[in-house]
């Protein structure tokens, strides 16, 4: 098949990336995501198996499985959805927590689907944009409240149950549907309500017990047919010359598609490489940058082929010049609404003149040094291990335990699930965008990026940056009030109540990850049910930061004690380790030589951070592998 | 001995404090609503929270511990200065002793507000002191902020007893001399003295003590405060160098904010037979000495920056010349180490206007060091990522002038309540001077 002219790629890099990933055994091609989610997905989705069937990766590097997929989100039924709805053949639409008219408005107009459909029932925790649209409107329970069965991968099924009695008077969805159901004569085939009992009887009492289903999971290898690729996706485009970069769509860690943008925790978790929180930006290499006459943070216009948005820029070399990226929630108001999701829109930036404030606007541009984030090559040899420098004081000895993190960067995708985890877990405030453009932001661990220039093209690590429990804690010795200090089990413990503010520890905390509350932080009734009794709530004037999650090492402790046994390696895990999507973070006792993270320890890879200043921190970090595998 | 004389002397002092003039009352008004301005800020900060300053992360210390650092560094040149000039026997201090001793006992009053008003729950400062209590908790004694509380309480509670000391024998003449409240008022001050060979004996035998004890422990206080800064491991913090340059620049801007009062004094009480031109022009040169020690400091901090080979801290001294805060560093070059030249020419310290200038500029320039020197470390710590800019907030500035308003007033009150030259000692001087004149051949 010739692909040249349709991607409009020359045939000498087609060729040199061919022969790379023909180089590369075992190799894997993945697709780009949800960003191309549009009509053409099918056929994206077929030429990359295509590619991977004649790479010989099927039963290798991938495997099929039947059955349904885990989730059903597929674009093209959403499309579906809406032309059959304006041709008038959707009597009802019953939504469960989605909010169509705010985020699916990235794949179609819905504001003229609803309009077509005469009657709309929403079940919804918050009066979204498509609740305020919609005739009925019931409240479900929220879903630590509910029941539910949920589909994690193929093989598992994950059993939802309630975990505290409903806060308001809500009911549960699945019970208004059986009740319906029974009312519209339809009961008998369904299990009577309440839904719960349905469920407890559909799964072994093992399996709600530890809330998992495991199913054998059939493997089918599947044959590549002759007439594959017979329809190439069109990923041309048609350039509109009027206007002047290309837009590049990309998802955001944050908000996905745009579906999270109404949470308020992750409009706080800053994006790890821009640093922009409450806000989504245009990425911009510096040459076009440059041409434009803007830097980072000044406010740009963008006019694409469906309307205009305003968005401040974010100018770094990790993108390549001529275009302009966008996060997709908020593409959806300059895309057109069909066709190849972005590819080949071009879009016109104009400046402004407003700005807005970042968190850390100091961070870009900023002078190579020793970096955060290490990498080493495959062949090289491990990195040393620096001795604690001579003290006067006592060695410190950690007589029973010794809690650390580790942090692979070779996994961490900078996700942020750990920052988010971190928050629910240990009663984070969320301050709001005016606070965290001014630096105020509460976060125990953010995700740090660090970009290495080195090696021709930049390329970005991530690295979560949570307090690094020192043995040689600078910040202990600096408190007034002893509101700081090492605990026998290699904790840097903050006592709230001992702490006056003075703020000297975070000061001297060359890793800066302690934070301030500058208020006390507001919440209702209601959002106060969110907070985790097992950790206080600190008033403002006081220091925190991050407790390798205390009140769980507390709890794994009591219990082994309870069963007289010492603590299992990996029975107790921080917050942000359990969230850890790639298992990038690993928690654990270093006491315990047969531990996880006493391996990791003694990987050639492992390092600390400005070990030179002879912190001698608890946390450590794996460097990352460059160079080719062997 | 000129009876006259004398009693011009006792005259000329009870004057400033029987005499008040409008301008008197205009200054107390501004300073007293400079103080209800600030407190009204500081109880924003109270009733909110810290987060009405400008304060963030990284930059977590900002214009109020600059306008602490900055009024202990004034506070110094009073009493070290008057303790110094009294074992020189110099003239220069019966007219200027008194009133920088006073300077320096509120400029430590001011600055001991700073630390409680910086810390994010106020209410609990008391903790910061090491008294028994129930929960038998010690403070830290590793943490040079618990020096800090020690060096300072004892300087304010040494300075303190030094001035009334020294103000004995004017309170017992001021309760001979005036009358209404005033009388018993300075009859209870003054402890009965009453001027007695005995008591005066043991007046100049303990007199001594304290200046001596006064002039090792405002090297001391200086020096701890500055270890608040130098004991941590910031870049541009963690520094030998740390001690001398803080008592230099104490010195310094001390005798910057002596010449404003004094020149202040001097014009509002027509004290110029007491505060005299070769006295400024003393004050001038001292200016100058205190300038090019500042001026070697800062260099010998660049030199040492980049022979230490830290990364990190080569790019807090490139920055902080070169940053977001350059504007501040080269006023702080032109106003503590270029205008403070012009003193090499006699003219210009003799030109008093010109010395008013000169001060102010250095006054400013001060703070602005303090400024420099806490923000940029903070601001370019080791971490790239987490670098961030700080601008203190109209709340803060507040807080800060009205520290500044603070100070004035007490100063105010106390020029109205407590002489503010030594009368006792101007005599002493004015004896010696005559005797002197009228025996020159021995």
């Amino acid at each position: 098949v010739t692909v040249g002219p349709k991607v409009r790629l020359d045939p000498g890099t087609i060729r040199k990336l061919a022969a790379r990933l023909m180089g590369a055994n075992p190799s894997l091609c993945l697709g780009p995501g949800r960003a191309v989610a549009g009509a053409d997905a099918a056929d994206v989705a077929e030429a990359i198996q295509v590619l991977n069937a004649v790479l010989g990766n099927v039963g290798r590097t991938l495997r099929y499985v039947a059955g349904p997929p885990a989730t059903a989100e597929a674009p093209m039924e959403f499309s579906d959805f809406t032309k059959r709805a304006a041709a008038g053949e959707v009597g009802a639409l019953v939504l469960h927590h989605a909010d169509p008219l705010g985020y699916g408005s990235i794949h179609s107009d819905f504001v003229s689907t609803m309009a077509s459909i005469s009657f709309i029932a929403a079940f919804t925790n918050e009066l979204d944009d498509t609740a305020h649209n919609a005739h009925l409107v019931l409240a479900d329970h929220h879903f630590l409240e509910s029941w539910s069965d949920v589909p994690t991968r193929p093989g598992r099924v994950g059993i939802q149950q309630p975990v505290m009695e409903p806060a308001l008077t809500t009911r549960a969805a699945a019970d208004e549907l059986l009740v319906a159901a029974r009312l519209l004569g339809k009961g008998s085939e369904l299990p009577p309500p309440p839904f719960g009992e349905a469920l407890r009887k559909k799964f072994q009492p093992k399996e709600i017990e530890e809330g998992l289903r495991l199913t054998e999971i059939d493997t089918v290898t599947p044959r590549l047919l002759p007439t594959a690729l017979s329809k190439l996706p069109d990923v041309g485009g048609t350039p509109n010359a009027s206007l002047g970069l290309s837009l590049v769509v990309i998802p955001s860690f944050r908000q996905l598609d745009g579906r999270k943008a109404r949470s308020a925790l992750l409009e706080e978790i800053p994006d790890p490489l821009s640093g922009f929180a409450w806000t989504s930006w245009v990425e911009l290499h510096p040459a076009t940058a440059s041409s434009l006459g803007v830097s980072t943070s000044d406010v740009i216009g963008i006019e694409g082929p469906a309307g205009r948005c305003e968005l401040p820029a974010f100018v770094t070399d990790t993108i390549r010049s001529g275009v302009a990226a966008v996060p997709i929630a908020d593409a959806a108001g300059i895309l057109p609404k069909s066709g190849f999701m972005g590819a080949g829109t071009r879009v016109k930036l104009s400046p402004t003149g407003f700005r807005i404030e970042r968190p850390h606007p100091e961070t870009v541009g900023v002078a190579a040094r020793t970096p955060l984030a290490r990498s080493i090559e495959r062949s090289a040899k491990p990195l040393p291990v620096l001795q604690p420098n001579p003290s006067m004081y006592p060695e410190v000895t950690h007589p029973v335990h010794h809690w650390a993190l580790a942090v692979d960067l070779d996994r961490c995708n900078g996700c942020g699930a750990c920052t988010a985890a971190c928050y629910v877990e240990n009663n984070l405030a969320v301050v709001g965008a005016d606070e965290v453009a001014r630096g105020r932001s509460m976060s125990w661990i953010p995700v740090k990026a660090d970009v290495d220039r080195g090696r021709g093209r930049p390329s970005v690590t991530f690295l979560p940056l949570s307090c690094q429990h020192c043995t040689a804690a600078p910040c202990e010795s600096v408190c007034p009030t002893y509101a700081t200090y090492h605990t026998k089990e290699g904790l840097n413990a903050q006592v709230y109540a001992r702490c006056v503010g003075t703020r000297y520890c975070e000061n001297n905390c060359p890793y800066g990850v302690r934070r301030f509350n500058f208020y006390d932080s507001s919440r209702t009734p209601l959002q106060a049910l969110g907070l985790n009794p097992d950790v206080t709530v600190r008033e403002r004037g006081v220091t925190e930061k991050c407790t390798l999650c205390n009140q769980r090492i507390r709890a794994g402790e009591e219990q082994a004690k309870l069963e007289n046994r010492p603590v299992r390696d990996g029975e107790i895990v921080s917050a942000c380790a359990a969230a850890c999507p790639t298992r990038a973070i690993a928690f654990g006792d270093l006491k315990d030589p047969s531990s996880e993270i006493a391996r990791l320890s003694k990987d050639g890879r492992a390092y600390k951070l400005l070990e030179e200043l002879n912190t001698q921190p608890g946390v450590f970090y794996l460097a990352r592998r460059r160079g080719e595998s062997t | 001995v000129s009876n006259s004389s004398l009693a011009q002397i006792e005259r000329d002092t009870i004057a400033t404090m029987s005499k008040t003039s409008w301008r008197y009352w205009l200054g107390l008004a501004v300073s007293a609503s400079l103080v209800g301005l600030g407190g009204w800020a500081w109880s924003l900060a109270l009733r909110r929270g810290l987060g009405i300053t400008g304060l963030n992360e990284p930059v977590m210390w900002g214009s109020l511990i600059t306008t602490f650092v900055f009024f202990i560094g004034v506070s110094h040149s009073g009493t070290l200065v008057s303790a110094i000039l009294f074992f020189t026997r110099s003239p220069l201090r019966a007219a200027i002793g008194r009133s920088a001793e006073a300077m320096t006992v509120f400029t430590i009053l001011t600055a001991g507000l700073y630390p409680i008003v910086h810390i994010g729950r106020s209410w609990l400062f008391f903790w910061l002191l090491p008294y028994p209590n129930q929960r038998q908790l010690w403070t830290n004694f590793r943490s040079p902020l618990t020096w800090d509380v020690f060096a300072v309480t004892s300087y304010v509670s040494v300075s303190a007893l030094f001035l009334y000391m020294g103000m004995l024998p004017d309170l017992a003449l001021l309760a001979r001399r005036m009358g209404g409240w005033r009388r018993p008022f300075y009859r209870v001050l003054s402890l009965g003295f009453s001027g007695t060979d005995g008591e005066w004996r043991l007046f100049e035998k303990a007199y001594p003590i304290f200046a001596a004890v006064v002039i090792p422990l405002a090297v001391s206080v200086h020096s701890v405060v500055s270890w608040d800064f130098a004991m941590t491991l910031m870049p541009g913090w963690h520094s030998a160098i740390f001690a001398p340059y803080f008592v230099a620049g104490a010195i310094f801007s001390g005798i910057a904010v002596a010449i404003l009062l004094l020149s202040g004094l001097r014009r509002a009480y027509r004290l110029e037979r007491y505060i005299t031109a070769a006295h400024f022009d003393l004050l001038a040169k001292l200016l100058l000495s205190a300038s090019l020690v500042m001026t070697f400091v800062y260099i010998t901090e660049f030199a040492m920056a980049f022979f230490r080979g830290s990364e990190t801290e080569q790019e807090v001294f490139r920055w902080r010349a070169t940053g977001a805060y350059a504007p501040v560093f080269w006023s702080v070059v032109t106003c503590n180490s270029l205008a403070p030249l012009a003193l090499f020419s006699s003219r210009a310290r003799k030109n008093l206007e010109a010395l008013i200038v000169i001060a102010v500029l250095v006054t400013v320039g001060m703070w602005l060091e303090r400024f420099l020197f806490i923000v940029t470390t903070l601001a370019r710590n080791y971490v790239p990522q987490n670098w961030g800019n700080y601008l203190p907030s109209l709340p803060e500035a507040l807080i800060c002038l009205g520290g500044f308003g603070w100070f004035a007033t007490l100063f105010l009150l106390f020029i109205k309540f407590f002489p503010c030259m030594a009368i006792s000692e101007s005599m002493q001087s004015q004896h010696a001077r005559e005797a002197m004149g009228a025996a020159p051949h021995g």
